[in-house]
């Protein structure tokens, strides 16, 4: 059908299908639009079909006048987070602007795919991700950030620079290559360089990871003096001495992890991982913290991204750890024996069912709902 | 008597948050004197506990059910143009997902348009507003206020689309991950 030299692509269609609606929304057609539309409708069932699809999707769309009321709520309770700039949008029209800078929030991921638009994007942006979320947004230099569970991420370009901050979680950054704007993740009292590159970063209360999978990154801790990114000219090398004083509000009870990197910057490449855990070791040493990952380690690490958990010999502890990323359920283990079992499987984050099931038939593991959103993990007793 | 003195005491905000929806001064006085009525009718045969959230609801409904009239004598028109098989067997839009997780698919999509699109958008969908009232409000032309209309319509069409492809809770995630060399 595609083939045909005269029929036209389906993205085609619907794009002139939408124009039509648009027009025919507007009224007041002259005879000869009615005429020109009938044409167009006869074509061939396929247009006749979408833009009768389109019109009732139009239709469904009304439901987004009770967006009305939680917008202004929301617009009252955000404005402060997006730290607006005043635009002659904004004098002429506060309240959709807004509005507009609400939905924003209130969908919590932003996609700019055309940032050809003359208004600018106003940053920073927020993008969160709840529990058991998943995210990717594609921002407009075409670089784009997964967001893995349970994850805040502020994001603010500027002429000269591309900052990240990851207030929390886990991120997959994909990065496009340009070199008069560099690409900065900051972490804590960290900065991650990225040279046209992908790499993973995760912080959490407990541990600090950033693992390349494409390219460079450059690692440095760094004095931080002026409360944004935006504002720093440029990164210095040295020892962090008061500890995550810019970090925001909302990134204030992650724990920062204090002196840990050397003065002089850590190149990681493809394949590598830097990796400090608070719990497991407080005093890592900069030599064990570089490492380098397998390509199963990697993939791993990336299937994780993609709502996969995938453990192989990995202690009890750690999987419920992990596990405990991806859910709002508590999950206790009782009996300090179990916490070092060694543990395998793969798992769909969130769906706990089918882990206790494998702890059951591998270890007769027995998960108990203590209360509605905790179970616990105790070895059944034999006899 | 308790919904009277409620629209006593907040005519002007109600009307004010008509204005949002609407810009002619005659419609926001008909959609009041159409709330209260409405209202008051209600009230005869059952308690009303909110007064005033009560009469905001009303007054929302009735816009929402203008906006529906609208789309109706819409799809009325279009169907005019088409064959009879088609309307019948044309599957509706969406039937799996329910209202709130098709609101969170619109919001999703309008949020990624560019922002002039978005605002001519949310003034249309989430407002009310019609194209020429948007063109007056934005000062831009009625065309440009439908080649918006027309990218937010797509996008939210195509975004259906990709949810309806992909299921409910998979994963956007594109990339090739596996052979990544080092």
């Amino acid at each position: 059908m595609s083939n045909k030299p005269f029929s036209q692509s389906t993205a085609h269609i619907r794009t002139e299908a939408c124009a039509w609606i648009a027009q025919l929304e507007t009224g007041d057609l002259k005879p000869a639009d009615v005429d020109a539309f009938r044409e167009w409708t006869q074509r061939s069932p396929q247009h006749a079909g979408e833009v009768h699809r389109l019109a009732r999707l139009s239709a469904d769309l009304n439901l987004l006048t009770d967006m009305a009321g939680p917008l202004q709520e929301a617009a009252a309770h955000y404005q402060p987070v997006l730290a607006p700039k005043s635009t002659r949008w904004r004098a002429a029209l506060p309240w959709v602007t807004s509005f507009g800078a609400a939905l924003l929030l209130l969908v919590t991921v932003v996609v700019m795919r055309q940032s050809t638009e003359s208004a600018p994007q106003q940053w920073p942006l927020m993008l969160t991700t709840e529990v058991g979320e998943y995210q990717e947004t594609t921002l407009p230099d075409g670089s784009t950030v997964a967001l893995n569970t349970n994850s805040q991420l502020k994001v603010e370009y500027t002429a000269g620079r591309r900052s990240m901050r990851l207030l929390q979680g886990e991120v997959l950054f994909t990065v496009a290559k340009n070199p008069e704007r560099p690409f900065v993740v900051f972490v804590g009292s960290r900065s991650i360089a990225a040279i046209g590159t992908a790499f993973l970063v995760r912080h959490d209360a407990d541990s600090f990871e950033v693992a390349v999978t494409e390219g460079q990154v450059r690692l440095e801790v760094i004095t931080m003096i002026t409360p944004e990114p935006a504002e720093t000219a440029r990164l210095e090398n040295g020892i962090q001495e008061s500890p995550a004083s810019w970090d925001d509000a909302a990134g204030a009870q992650i724990a920062d992890h204090g002196p840990i990197l050397p003065s002089a910057p850590i190149v990681l490449r493809a394949g590598q991982q830097f990796a400090i855990s608070s719990l497991d070791a407080p005093k890592a040493t900069v030599p064990h913290a570089v490492e380098t990952i397998t390509q199963t380690d990697l993939r791993r690490k990336l299937a994780r991204q993609e709502g996969l958990l995938e453990f192989s010999d990995t202690p009890l502890n750690t999987v419920i750890r992990e596990v405990s990323r991806h859910t709002t359920l508590k999950i206790e283990i009782s009996d300090p024996a179990l916490r070092d079992l060694k543990f395998g499987g793969m798992f769909r984050t969130g769906d706990t069912e089918p882990l206790f099931r494998a702890l059951h038939t591998a270890y007769d593991i027995q998960a108990v709902y203590i209360r509605e959103d905790t179970v616990r993990l105790t070895r059944a007793k034999s006899g | 008597m308790a919904i009277f003195k409620a629209f006593q005491s907040s005519e002007s905000i109600l009307k004010g948050f008509l204005r949002h929806f609407m810009a002619s001064a005659h419609d926001i006085e008909d959609i009041c004197q159409e709330t209260v009525t409405r209202a008051l009718e209600a009230q005869r045969s059952r308690e009303i506990e909110e007064p005033r959230a009560f009469l905001f609801g009303v007054a929302r409904n009735l816009v929402r059910k203008q906006l529906d009239r609208q789309s109706r004598s819409l799809i009325d028109f279009v169907s005019d143009f088409s064959s009879k098989d088609l309307r019948s067997n044309e599957p509706s839009v969406e039937q799996n997902l329910d209202g709130r997780q098709r609101m969170m698919m619109f919001t999703e999509s309008v949020a990624t348009l560019p922002s002039q699109c978005q605002r001519v958008f949310i003034l249309k969908k989430v407002y009310g507003y019609s194209h020429k009232e948007i063109a007056a409000k934005l000062k831009i032309s009625v065309s440009t206020v439908e080649k918006h209309a027309a990218a937010g319509l797509k996008r939210c069409m195509d975004e259906m689309e990709k949810r309806q492809e992909q299921g409910p809770n998979i994963v956007g995630f594109r990339r090739a991950i596996t052979d990544a060399g080092s």
